[in-house]
């Protein structure tokens, strides 16, 4: 098997990854292994097959074979932004930074996580990760978490100008009628910069869609 | 308003300064977090004729109560209409917490009016429609009790 066989082959399991890990944290995972086993011209070869399918996939190889490397999350700034809350409703999945999240936050604030994607989640398998720390929240019934003290929080992938990048669930959900009955609608950028590649799997909205926006200490333009 | 992050990017356009209205406001509400939502709704949602309208009568008010100078009697004895955030009819009643930080002050409402059936319809319509009227329709009318009372205040003249 070719090196070129090797790495389409991951193709499913990046899917698979992305759906319940997320596409920055699945992206960096795959990256760094690739890089650990097949060195640079696996990353190169990750990036140059993958990554059309895989937006997230081709500026994390990107950044990684320009020398960049994976920075640890750092949740202080959303944590001082959800001092207060009561309830926090999560848009999209990003596995590392919910994790720091979930740390961070007092056992008095309830997690909620939508059990909307567009990729396949086995959303039991996801849960489990956090037992009787974050529950399901049904699209059908997600208003049941709204309040002066609730917060929705979503996962944002880069911006341009003002304009950011976000899983589609977030705008399944932040409607003018949602944007007053949530205290706060805040973008936590995961990415810290936008693909090259034309952004599939997300989509493209105001900024002033969010309330507040936390990025990185470092941005690409 | 809550400390500001300077790494925070707060995007929505603020038009209109809400420094004077949250300190107006402060008396009512006294935790940052819940005026800020509050001055959100008002001048930050909405259709711009609505926000526009409602920063102006506000900042009047608010203008008032600082060119009166007096100290205000302590509002919080003054009994209020909650107001419900907007839900869908089937979800309210299972949501926690589902009301405004800030309710409808009734003590002038009820002078004014002098009529029970009156003054029915008229909370009716003060609190229906979307939030940022609502919720503009309270900080007005707070505001005015805030005014009254500095007024009585004055008119009973220094405590002796």
């Amino acid at each position: 098997m070719t090196l070129g066989e090797e790495i389409a082959s991951l193709r499913d399991a990046f899917e698979q990854g992305a759906g319940e890990l997320g596409f920055a944290d699945t992206a960096w995972l795959f990256v760094e292994r690739v890089a650990e086993l097949r060195g640079e011209p696996g990353v190169v070869a990750l990036r140059d097959l993958l990554g059309q399918t895989f937006p997230t996939l081709h500026f994390v190889a990107s950044r990684y074979l320009s020398g960049g490397r994976r920075e640890p999350v750092d949740v202080s700034e959303v944590a001082e932004l959800l001092r207060g809350t009561r309830r926090v409703l999560i848009v999209g999945l990003e596995a590392a930074h919910l994790d720091a999240l979930v740390l961070a936050l007092p056992r008095e604030t309830r997690i909620g996580l939508l059990t909307y994607r567009l990729l396949p989640v086995d959303w039991d398998r996801v849960l489990s990760n956090h037992p009787g720390r974050v529950e399901a929240v049904d699209l059908t019934v997600f208003q049941t978490w709204a309040g002066a003290r609730s917060a929705i929080l979503t996962f944002t992938y880069g911006r341009r100008a003002e304009r950011v990048y976000v899983l589609p669930a977030f705008a399944r959900i932040s409607g003018a009628d949602v944007r007053t009955q949530f205290r706060d609608l805040i973008g936590w950028d995961v990415l810290g910069g936008v693909p090259a590649v034309y952004p599939r799997w997300l989509i493209e909205l105001p900024a002033s869609e969010l309330t507040r926006l936390v990025e990185p200490a470092h941005m690409e333009p | 308003m809550p400390p500001h992050h300077p790494k925070h990017r707060r995007h929505r356009a603020e038009h209109f300064p809400s420094s004077e209205l949250d300190r107006a406001l402060a008396s009512v509400v006294p935790d940052p977090s819940d005026r800020a939502f509050i001055l959100r709704c008002v001048l930050e949602e909405g259709p711009a004729h609505h926000r526009g309208a409602s920063f102006a009568i506000l900042r009047a008010l608010s203008l008032a109560i600082e060119r009166l100078g007096a100290p205000s009697k302590d509002l919080s004895a003054i009994p209020t209409t909650p107001l419900a955030i907007r839900l869908p009819p089937h979800l309210a009643q299972t949501a926690e917490d589902n009301v405004y930080p800030i309710g409808l002050p009734m003590r002038a409402l009820r002078e004014a009016l002098g009529d029970a059936e009156l003054e029915a319809a008229a909370v009716d319509a003060l609190c229906d429609g979307p939030a940022h009227h609502a919720l503009a329709n309270a900080m007005m009318l707070w505001l005015v009790e805030a005014i009254l009372s500095r007024v009585e205040t004055s008119d009973e003249g220094p405590a002796e």
